[in-house]
């Protein structure tokens, strides 16, 4: 993912060609074996490119949910998906780019179904304090993590994608669209919207 | 000060917030997984799964069919077509009358 600043403004620009090139790193050879070989039903080459793969889907998936158990679950779900998917996939973007969107999709049919059974943590039940998030001082990344996913947790399923999809994964606000199938202007719109909402939410909170 | 208790203060910027969390929070370890063979388990079951329901929805259908079938086959070897559909040509009208 490209290593740019994440806040909208900053995602709002486009990327440079440097960042580009270096994410882009393009489909290999193996890879490419690997998908034409597991399109023909070959278990091997598809667990190749699970074993290849299965850390950065992890890395991704513990954004949208902090239970080992579902963690893994997510995991699998995202690679039977590009299992199924494999046929679709046309050659022109690095593999990981197009398992990251996948990922995407599965992670935000989680949160949908669990916002249904209305699963929610409180962030109450979790210290934070807003001044040394903003602050020099070190924090741990499991800490800011948890923290992070608390916070995004308090809103719904759209809000919260956005929030991930520009802060956490810093992507661009074109990206973002790419990802979600929304316009950019619905991207930005709804950015907007989630941070109001996040806004008052965490002022509710801090004033009870 | 009770550390228990939220501490969000209104005048930092959100973004601001949001941005040096996400920071951070990029430098976090996710759990290491291997699911390679729950993976390749999940696809297979899955895989049969889809062709017992595909027979199984196949024999239903074809046993439902036959039975309609064999009904349409006996009524008609009793009864002309006009006779079946009289009775219910008859409560049409009856209806519409009574409508009127």
């Amino acid at each position: 993912m490209r290593a740019s600043e994440a806040s909208l403004h900053h995602a709002d620009q486009s990327a440079e060609p440097a960042e580009a090139t270096s994410a882009l790193q393009m489909i290999t050879e193996e890879e490419t074996d690997w998908i034409e070989r597991s399109l023909t039903g070959n278990s091997a080459a598809f667990a190749s490119l699970v074993k290849r793969y299965q850390q950065e889907v992890a890395a991704q998936m513990w954004r949208f949910s902090r239970d080992r158990n579902i963690h893994e679950e997510l995991v699998q779900d995202v690679f039977v998906e590009v299992y199924r998917s494999l046929g679709s996939f046309r050659f022109e973007s690095p593999l990981l780019h197009w398992m990251r969107k996948i990922a995407v999709r599965v992670g935000y049919r989680y949160w949908k179904a669990k916002d249904r059974k209305k699963e929610k943590v409180s962030l109450s039940q979790i210290t934070y304090d807003s001044t040394e998030a903003t602050s020099d001082q070190p924090k741990s990344a499991e800490e800011a993590g948890n923290l992070l996913h608390a916070m995004l947790e308090q809103l719904p399923p759209r809000d919260r994608m956005i929030l991930t999809l520009i802060y956490w994964e810093e992507h661009t606000v074109e990206e973002a669209a790419e990802v979600t199938g929304w316009s950019q202007s619905l991207v930005k719109v709804q950015a907007f919207r989630a941070r109001k909402k996040l806004k008052l939410l965490l002022q509710e909170q801090g004033t009870t | 000060m009770n550390t228990n208790t939220p501490q969000y203060q209104p005048d930092v910027d959100l973004d601001q917030l949001l941005t040096g969390l996400a920071r951070r929070a990029r430098g976090e370890t996710a759990p290491k997984v291997d699911v390679t063979a729950a993976v390749l388990h999940r696809l297979e079951t899955e895989e049969e799964v889809e062709i017992f329901s595909f027979s199984d929805r196949v024999w239903w259908y074809s046993t439902a069919g036959s039975l309609v079938a064999a009904g349409i086959a006996m009524m008609i070897g009793y009864q002309s077509w006009f006779e079946l559909t009289d009775p219910a040509f008859e409560m049409l009208q009856a209806v519409q009358v009574a409508l009127r």
